[in-house]
């Protein structure tokens, strides 16, 4: 799955500049097939071991480095995530991009490679690397094709990840020779690290550079600043992946690494960290209240939801952590889903502001209809994804932060108020302008994007346990282990 | 007495020789030069790769796994080079045969600083190597700017130079002899006299603080000088470096040396944020990637010089590469190269600005390309040798270059285009960069051939040659 859409750029590379339509197919057939693959792995699946389909050979000998692969359930999920989501993504920039068409999906299927392989490694020096490849493309991404501040937005994002991440890289070298000093053993696997014995100093100040990484990369609040403006200077399949792929990186690398790695500094920082959920999910609601630019408004509440993932998994339940890996896949596609529409009435309109929209719902009725769908999604509407995940976080972390759920809910009904204040802005009311009255509805191809995603929104709404039971063991796992970890 | 073991240098000086001759006697052979240049360099390379260790010519010179990798390292940069350089030579109307002939002469002179076991030879090379260099950094005379920089290379150079020589004629005058591992180790006097020879060598590295020549340096020659330059005698002289430095025993001259490499970090880092002109820009950055290489020194362990033997030809393969293309994409060397003209070439000129891109980030240090190898090497053994802090610098300075590498690679790719006529293709231009390109890709992900390469010749420098 990992070379499937390396190969699939490497030869998108020979096709001729100007067959544009047939690069567009091409593209889209690799993409579909690593999502076809990704179901074969899903139905393969076992859900109640631990590590499967796992790949390890010897890569670089010099440096013990391993090209170590698996997958659980939580890897899973989100690795079939990003398959689904990328067809949706070469769908939606099927007319809206015009220009380096090659490229634009070059840097798309690179993008793909990496995060698959960022979310299946189980070798520290592997990971970084697929952690580090995903940079480029990304960065190309938002600076190329993306709107009027695009590269100063381009251009944030790269230097806050770059940041993190070089730190980060710090921290795994200094692991990495200190137990190399200590044992004799030059190993990168993540299991040779899992709870080390650092000297408790060390292991806060390694545990810290881990953090400040995934926490750029989730967002967590102070370190958000890149988000709201690479969402909205990024083109439409750019904002797509990053809120619904990217950003899963951060939570999915506390899960992985941050937590095994130093659970000890992790439960003494776990106050701190909670804080900073509960503020992400109260001061993203708000903002996203102010905003008049509906894009910005979408990227604040990624803020806020990414804050519910966050709380959940600080809440280290069964139900907290479960909760906060499906409201992960939840966030991809709900979000994903609105960016996509935002996206669909930009290419029409040019336009972002709020005020400059009113009474669409008499003019587009499908258009409607669907963003209704994935708006009460996000809201966290009963039957429908959203709520499954936004449950299970709060009945997960109340009995362990009572005070802080309780403002979190809050979060819950300002969802519910900036997306449905949304949604009366643009769709009801009186149709201001003349251009708004000529808008064409969505086109086939736009509604089988949405349907696509809106499929598994219900889906998950209505019947959680095809997902919930891949999911459970491996958090049960995950916490046992922690239990383990943290005990005297 | 062995005649053969001089053979590579033979090769290069005939090949030179006879470019004298041809550009005196057939000048309609002019434009097919870089060719019997790149013949000569083939053969020669294979002659290095071919010989037998030893010592020769009363221990002036000798060979042994080390200096048969080093000198590998060099030919093949000055084959690179020349590769480059016809293209730009012809754009700017300047193809003449004794270029080559500088440039291969140079090599010579960098081999036999890579050689010599006795400060005679070495001083020999270094100052066969100069004398080149300052003629090939005025070789665009008729430019403004090439003259004045050679003019300060040359001042501050005869300075250096003066600096080598006063710490070996003292050396001689205590003790008698002039072979390179007799120096002893202890004692103030011996001290002083190995610090006189590393500044004058610490000058052609450009390390903080005699680094101020580069940059003036670096932009005034023209590109294709600036490519063989900015990286092959850089290789040399800290081949040279090492050695003495391992000679200087005791706490203080590692202190010193930690002091240095921070500050030319820093100082190359920073500077370098500020520039507007790509090529003065590119010899800061320069500047800095001698500051981490001294990690490697400071730390002196095996593993820290396998790791500086693998960062020394990734680092000339991106520099030289990186300095070529910005030649090339440039509009010429009467121009400044400002970051400007560098708009949209991504999509006009999609291969090289690709390959320019690659080198950038491989000089940033991100995978998948050999910089971030041979960096990640390099701070693997300075954390394993204790140099936790020096590390630590180390990476927040690569943080910093972040920076003022990507803001060349959103000019390529995310400015609308300058409106300005756009280099010619050229196949040789491709071919190199296509070589480069593969070799930070080659490496980058499969770096073990080259490390244990690395690994070889440390093993051979540390027990004596």
């Amino acid at each position: 799955m990992i070379f499937a859409p390396l190969a699939g750029a490497f030869l998108l590379l020979f096709f001729p500049r100007t067959s544009e339509t047939a690069q567009r197919i091409f593209s889209l057939l690799v993409s579909v097939v690593v999502f076809a693959a990704g179901v074969v792995l899903f139905l393969r699946f076992e859900p109640n071991a631990s590590f499967q389909f796992e790949e390890n050979l010897l890569w670089i000998s010099k440096f013990n480095v391993h090209y170590h692969l698996a997958v659980d359930g939580i890897s899973l999920l989100l690795i079939i995530l990003t398959a689904l989501l990328l067809p949706v993504v070469i769908l939606a920039g099927w007319r809206s991009i015009s220009t380096h068409v090659r490229a634009y999906h070059v840097a798309f299927l690179v993008l793909e490679a990496a995060v698959i392989g960022a979310f299946s490694a189980l070798d520290l020096f592997l990971f970084y690397i697929f952690w580090e490849l995903l940079l480029i493309p990304m960065y190309l991404i938002i600076g190329v094709w993306g709107g009027k501040r695009r590269i100063y937005a381009a251009v944030k994002f790269f230097l806050f990840t770059a940041v993190g991440s070089f730190l980060m890289f710090f921290a795994i070298l200094y692991l990495v020779v200190q137990h190399h000093a200590a044992t004799g053993i030059l190993t990168f696997q993540l299991a040779d690290y899992v709870n080390g014995d650092l000297p408790t100093g060390a292991a806060m100040l390694c545990f810290l550079a881990f953090a400040l990484a995934f926490g750029i990369k989730v967002p967590l609040v102070p370190v958000h600043t890149w988000l709201p403006d690479a969402h909205v200077e990024a083109p439409a399949g750019g904002s797509i992946i990053l809120a619904g792929v990217l950003l899963k990186l951060g939570s999915y690398g506390f899960i992985r690494f941050a937590i095994p790695l130093f659970p000890r500094a992790y439960t003494a920082s776990l106050p701190w960290l909670v804080v900073l959920a509960v503020v992400g999910i109260t001061y993203g609601a708000w903002v996203s209240f102010a905003q008049k630019d509906v894009k910005k408004l979408v990227a604040y509440s990624s803020v806020a939801h990414l804050g519910f993932v966050m709380l959940g998994l600080f809440a280290m339940t069964s139900l907290g952590v479960t909760g906060s890996v499906i409201q992960m896949v939840n966030h991809g596609l709900s979000t994903g889903a609105l960016f996509l529409m935002v996206g669909f009435i930009y290419d029409r309109t040019h336009t972002r502001m709020m005020e400059d929209y009113g009474g669409l719902a008499a003019v587009m009725p499908v258009f409607f209809a669907l963003f209704l769908l994935v708006t009460l999604s996000s809201v966290g509407l009963p039957g429908l994804n959203g709520f499954i995940g936004e449950f299970l976080v709060l009945a997960g972390a109340f009995p362990v932060f009572k005070t802080a759920t309780i403002i979190a809910t809050s979060g819950v009904i300002f969802a519910a108020v900036y997306l449905l204040y949304l949604v009366r802005k643009v769709f009801f009311g009186a149709v201001n302008t003349a251009t708004l009255e000529g808008l064409q509805d969505l086109s086939i191809r736009e509604i089988i994007c949405v349907l696509i995603l809106g499929i598994f929104i219900v889906w998950i709404g209505v019947y959680p346990s095809t997902f919930l039971s891949r999911i459970e063991p491996a958090v049960q796992e995950f916490l046992k282990n922690y239990q383990l970890w943290v005990a005297p | 007495m062995n005649p053969m073991s001089l053979f590579p240098e033979i090769i290069l000086i005939v090949t030179g020789l006879l470019m004298l001759l041809l550009e005196a006697f057939a000048k309609r052979l002019r434009p097919g030069a870089w060719i019997l240049a790149l013949a000569g360099t083939v053969l020669s390379g294979w002659a290095e790769w071919n010989q037998a260790p030893g010592s020769f010519f009363m221990d002036s010179i000798h060979t042994s796994l080390a200096t048969q990798g080093l000198n590998t390292l060099l030919i093949a940069g000055t084959f690179l080079a020349i590769l480059f350089a016809p293209a730009l030579l012809k754009r700017d109307g300047v193809v003449r045969g004794e270029f080559y002939t500088l440039i291969l002469w140079g090599t010579v002179g960098m081999i036999w600083m890579v050689r010599g076991s006795n400060l005679l030879s070495v001083l020999i090379g270094l100052e066969l190597l100069s004398v080149c260099l300052y003629v090939l950094t005025a070789y665009y005379r008729d430019t403004d700017v090439a003259p004045e920089a050679s003019l300060k290379y040359f001042l501050m150079g005869a300075f250096a130079s003066a600096i080598l020589i006063f710490g070996a004629a003292f050396y001689y005058g205590l003790t008698g002899n002039i072979l390179i591992l007799k120096i002893p180790s202890d004692g103030t006097t011996f001290t002083i006299v190995i610090f006189f020879l590393l500044a004058a060598f610490a000058f052609k590295m450009a390390v903080f603080p005699v680094h101020g020549w580069a940059p003036d340096v670096y932009q005034g020659s023209a590109s294709p000088v600036t490519t063989y330059l900015s990286t092959l005698p850089k290789v040399a002289a800290i081949v040279v470096f090492i050695r003495l430095f391992t000679l200087a025993g005791g706490d203080v001259p590692i202190k010193i040396l930690g002091a240095v490499c921070i500050l030319t970090m820093i100082m190359g880092n920073l500077v370098a944020l500020a520039q507007r002109d790509v090529k003065r820009m590119l010899a800061y950055s320069g500047i800095a990637h001698m500051g981490y290489l001294l990690i490697g020194v400071v730390a002196g362990t095996s593993e820290a010089y396998t790791a500086i033997f693998f960062y020394l030809p990734v680092y000339v393969v991106m520099t030289l590469t990186a300095f070529a293309l910005i030649g090339f994409l440039g509009r010429g060397e009467e121009e400044p190269h400002t970051l400007r003209d560098f708009g949209g070439l991504g999509f006009s000129r999609p291969f090289s600005a690709f390959v320019l891109a690659a080198c950038l980030f491989s000089l940033t240090g991100i995978p998948p390309f050999a910089g971030f190898m041979a960096k990640f090497a390099l701070f693997k053994a300075g954390l394993n040798a204790h140099y936790t802090g020096l590390v630590f610098i180390g990476i927040l300075n690569s943080i910093i270059s972040i920076y003022y590498y990507i803001r060349v690679v959103y000019y390529l790719y995310m400015k609308s285009p300058e409106d300005r006529d756009l280099p010619a293709g050229d196949w040789r231009v491709g071919f190199a960069s296509l070589t480069a390109l593969l070799f930070l890709l080659f490496f980058g992900v499969f770096p073990d051939r080259l490390l244990i390469m690395a690994q070889n010749i440390a093993g051979t420098f540390l027990g004596g040659w």
